[in-house]
């Protein structure tokens, strides 16, 4: 969506259409909730913190600065009510269930992602599970940046303003994030 | 170039996110130098494994994705209403207190406006009262004085009166005579109410 249409439909959505406010969750909401999952690795809690994120947009649209990239202030809510979670999470741990619809057993989100849909017909799941592990061992800020450019499908020029700091230093992380995934990777290939 | 940077701006490229022309200088680059050749397809390599990362379509089902999306646009069309709400609650609270206020100063104005009238009418009345009062004072003043105006030449004629018993003096034809001399020092030794024996009142006419 570019940055006109975008501008259009904030302008509907402040006047209180509801058409427009789901044209915007249509828009975004598949983006979001893949950044968010992949970041809790919890289904309910990423759904929950997507939720909170549009609902702190119908707040805070008056005071949105159509200068700033809608994308990226966007996101910037996801990832601080994501970061503010994780804190109270240490604190008190969250894990949430899944029932699988095809036995109807209960299962962790952590087991239901391993699962993952048996239909995939593209990537090979030890795989893309070898993926999502070595993602975990990342530094948080690094991983950020990588989902937020995979499922946020953000460039790194937004990443940096999102993050407020220079462009080098995104790429410079996101360098050095890919590294130590290649590497991981490769790691594991050779163990087995 | 600066091996970061050259691996920043092969990042870029890969990520499909470089301009036009820069893209062409880099091209160049890569084609002039195997090393930095190697280094883009290292770097490309890298990236690779990012987009193995499987879309969300791939990994949850279409009807619990749409499921979900339809919660988050429930809850939304709900904040949105709840938002409306207030607002016009609040614009309603606005006018009212807007209203109370023109409302009150007007009547503080009529207020005002009463007492200044009232303020007004006493000190008109007052004066009207002190005007009467001294109109009253005075006219009973001089309903009760002997003489008013013209006093010596009343005096004059009082004194003939009392004198004569019938002679009416007229002042302005006998006023410089010498005879009226002589009946003014006689007239001074009359003793009238009021003055005293010998005062002389020729002095006034003189």
């Amino acid at each position: 969506m570019d940055a006109q249409a975008v501008t259009v439909l904030l302008a509907q959505c402040q006047a209180g259409d509801k058409g427009a406010w789901d044209a915007l969750v249509d828009a975004y909401w598949q983006r979001l909730y893949g950044f968010a999952w992949r970041s809790t690795k919890n289904r309910d809690l990423a759904h929950d913190l997507v939720q909170e994120t549009f609902l702190r947009v119908v707040q805070k649209l008056e005071r949105y600065d159509h200068r700033d990239k809608f994308d990226a202030w966007l996101f910037r809510i996801l990832v601080n009510l994501i970061r503010d979670q994780s804190r109270s999470r240490v604190r008190r741990p969250v894990r949430s269930t899944v029932v699988d619809s095809s036995t109807g057993a209960e299962m962790t989100d952590d087991i239901a992602s391993r699962t993952g849909q048996p239909s995939d017909p593209v990537h090979h799941q030890e795989d893309v599970q070898r993926l999502y592990e070595a993602l975990e061992q990342l530094p948080e800020i690094d991983r950020q940046v990588l989902l937020l450019r995979h499922y946020g499908e953000m460039p790194f020029k937004d990443i940096a303003k999102m993050l407020h700091c220079p462009l080098g230093t995104v790429l410079a992380r996101a360098h050095r994030a890919l590294g130590k995934l290649r590497i991981t990777m490769e790691v594991s290939h050779e163990v087995e | 170039m600066k091996s970061n940077k050259f691996s920043q701006a092969c990042l870029l490229d890969v990520s499909g996110e470089l301009g036009t022309e820069a893209r062409g200088i880099l091209r160049d680059h890569v084609e002039t130098y195997p090393a930095a050749m190697l280094e883009y397809d290292q770097v490309l390599l890298r990236f690779k494994h990012l987009n193995a990362l499987p879309p969300l379509e791939s990994q949850m089902d279409q009807v619990s994705l749409e499921r979900m999306k339809q919660q988050v646009k429930q809850s939304l069309h709900e904040a949105v209403h709840q938002q409306q709400k207030t607002a016009r609650w609040r614009m309603m609270r606005r006018w009212f207190y807007r209203s109370m206020s023109i409302a009150s100063g007007v009547a503080a104005a009529v207020v005002i406006m009463a007492g200044i009238y009232i303020v007004r009418q006493h000190i008109q009345a007052h004066q009207a009262r002190v005007m009467d009062a001294e109109n009253t004072f005075q006219e009973m003043a001089e309903s009760h004085l002997p003489y008013q105006a013209n006093t010596p030449i009343r005096l004059i004629r009082t004194r003939i009166e009392h004198f004569g018993g019938g002679n009416v003096f007229d002042a302005e034809s006998g006023a410089g005579s010498a005879g009226i001399m002589h009946l003014f020092n006689a007239l001074d030794k009359i003793a009238i109410p009021g003055t005293e024996v010998g005062e002389s009142q020729a002095d006034n006419i003189q």
